[in-house]
């Protein structure tokens, strides 16, 4: 197979594949652009022919996607901190520390990272409810404060700094915490950077337990409140996709915009920690 | 020292996971009557709704575990072959979907899908096959949905197979080159080899999630239509939260986890021996 036949075929196939991953992204933001009477033609339009911002500012208006950023926001930061902090003191201690019970406690974390969360949402639900969590901050964020996903990661990278290290600090009289903050954290930075940007896809576009656990809407998430104010449209009979595309987009593009920016790390630390995995 | 990281860590793992995991084991609540536990197993293997719930679910992560393998494998192969710029750039794209909303996605999905108004019927148009129904349909929906939940993962296992591939050392390749194997040999006795581990590894993540599905088809369908894309998740959410039968909706999240489970407990066993 001589070379251009080999370029054409590459080029091909990868052009196809761009069109196929990019062309939704795309025509979010052509529809957005529509006005209604546009939107509703048959056979649709490729490129809006009256492109107007309309269905932005009316979407803006008509739901409060500020709060809804804030809350997610909120939530997200939280947890994605507490992750990281607990993780790594939970992943150092069973990586550096012989205690008794360690087994167990090991096997405890494991177990349920194995139970998926539908068995658990349902009871935690009602736990909320006897607390009076319902439809609060806490009640959204507690369950994912910590992972075991986290912990395993943290203890796997850390089990990788070297224990005289930590003996030679403890021989100068450094505490233990110091030795946790000051030395094993600084050395296992990928893998924190790593737990950060998976945990903080992972809450932010969580949908199912801030669906469960919310109700009104100053609550609302990202995820869960485009869902509600989309939805409302299609309620009503008239199609309006113009403006559930605008307010599709305005929920992602912030995140995708971060995404490129910063895709190189994030995608290193995806591949790094899947081969270790 | 030491007590107080464990403090940390003991004071949430209990409050959250313990005491959850009591709760599970009532299965009555709801309603507060100690109904036996065998009345409610019963009636989930009674129920039709159930088992064809279950079934679409099996379809389901079928088939979006093997097309996300395959396409991933096929684009991370295609990344590595292009030059270093369009490769970075074929990533970035296929690591997009994966990137937003699952929300906001499945509402473009949805629009695209669209029988009348939707651009892939309109393309289609163009090449003279028919106006499909899609979402609306009851033999396509599943298929939709899986289709859109591929697309949406595919980039996620593309830069697992990406790291994979590049830890192949390149001298493989060129020996058997000199030998003479063909392209295909290659792949067929290097490549696959090579990533059964990953492969592997994919699997199983891929099952697991495929089970888990509840966003999009919640956008997408809602379960609909006449019940073609009702998978366990939807089903436990309506049963629970929509029809306030709790504790049916609690017996079959538990059925459907001990499924998880032992899958997962099973292709794990498989890849182990294969090494």
């Amino acid at each position: 197979m001589n070379k251009t036949v080999r370029i054409i075929i590459l080029a091909f196939l990868t052009l196809i594949c761009a069109v196929v991953l990019l062309v939704p992204f795309l025509w979010t933001a052509l529809t957005a652009l529509k006005p209604t009477p546009e939107v509703v033609k048959v056979p649709p339009t490729f490129l809006p022919e009256n492109p107007t911002f309309e269905n932005f500012s009316y979407s803006w208006r008509a739901a409060p996607f500020l709060l809804f950023y804030m809350n997610s926001l909120i939530v997200t930061v939280i947890i994605t901190a507490s992750v990281v902090l607990f993780s790594s003191m939970a992943g150092f201690a069973l990586a550096k520390y012989q205690f008794r019970g360690k087994e167990l406690v090991f096997f405890y974390f494991l177990g349920t990272m194995v139970i998926p969360f539908e068995i658990i949402m349902l009871p935690l639900f009602f736990f909320m409810n006897k607390f009076g969590l319902v439809d609060t901050y806490l009640g959204l964020i507690l369950p994912s404060l910590i992972t075991a996903f986290g912990i395993f990661m943290m203890r796997q990278f850390i089990s990788t700094v070297p224990n005289d290290l930590l003996d030679a600090a403890r021989i100068d009289g450094c505490k233990e915490f110091w030795i946790f903050y000051r030395i094993v954290i600084p050395l296992v930075k990928a893998a924190v950077a790593t737990l950060v940007i998976f945990t903080f896809l992972a809450n932010w576009d969580d949908f199912l337990w801030p669906l469960i656990i919310i109700e009104s809407m100053k609550m609302q998430t990202i995820p869960l409140g485009l869902a509600m104010f989309a939805s409302r449209f299609e309620m009503q009979a008239a199609l309006t996709w113009n403006v559930q595309m605008a307010a599709t987009l305005i929920s992602i593009v912030p995140v995708l915009i971060v995404f490129v920016i910063m895709q190189r790390h994030i995608i290193e630390g995806i591949s790094f920690t899947g081969l270790k995995g | 020292m030491p007590a107080i990281l464990f403090f940390a860590l003991f004071y949430y793992f209990p409050i959250v996971y313990a005491g959850t995991m009591s709760f599970f084991r009532w299965k009555i609540v709801g309603t507060p009557q100690f109904l036996g536990i065998q009345n409610y197993i019963s009636i989930l293997f009674k129920s039709t709704t159930f088992r064809s719930a279950f079934k679409n679910t099996v379809v389901f992560t079928f088939w979006y575990v093997i097309a996300n393998i395959i396409f991933s494998l096929g684009i991370a192969m295609l990344i590595n072959s292009l030059s270093k710029v369009v490769g970075v750039f074929l990533r970035i794209v296929s690591f997009l979907p994966v990137v937003a909303s699952m929300v906001g996605i499945s509402f473009t999905w949805k629009w695209l899908f669209e029988p009348t108004h939707g651009l892939i019927n309109h393309i289609l148009g163009y090449i003279g096959l028919g106006p499909y129904g899609w979402l609306k349909s009851p033999d396509m929906a599943l298929g939709s949905v899986i289709l859109v939940s591929v697309w949406k993962q595919v980039g996620f296992f593309t830069i697992i197979f990406l790291a994979g591939l590049q830890t192949i050392p390149v001298m493989y390749y060129e020996s058997a080159k000199i030998d003479g194997a063909s392209p295909f040999r290659c792949f067929w006795n290097i490549t696959l080899p090579l990533l059964r581990p990953t492969i592997a590894l994919q699997i199983v993540i891929a099952t697991i999630g495929g089970f888990k599905t509840f966003t999009q088809i919640f956008v997408l369908t809602e379960g609909g239509p006449g019940g073609s894309t009702m998978t366990t998740s939807m089903y436990i959410y309506k049963t629970g939260f929509m029809l306030l039968q709790m504790g049916k909706a609690s017996a079959v999240a538990f059925i459907v986890s001990i499924v998880i489970i032992t899958l997962a407990i099973i292709q794990y066993r498989a890849i182990s021996r294969e090494y």
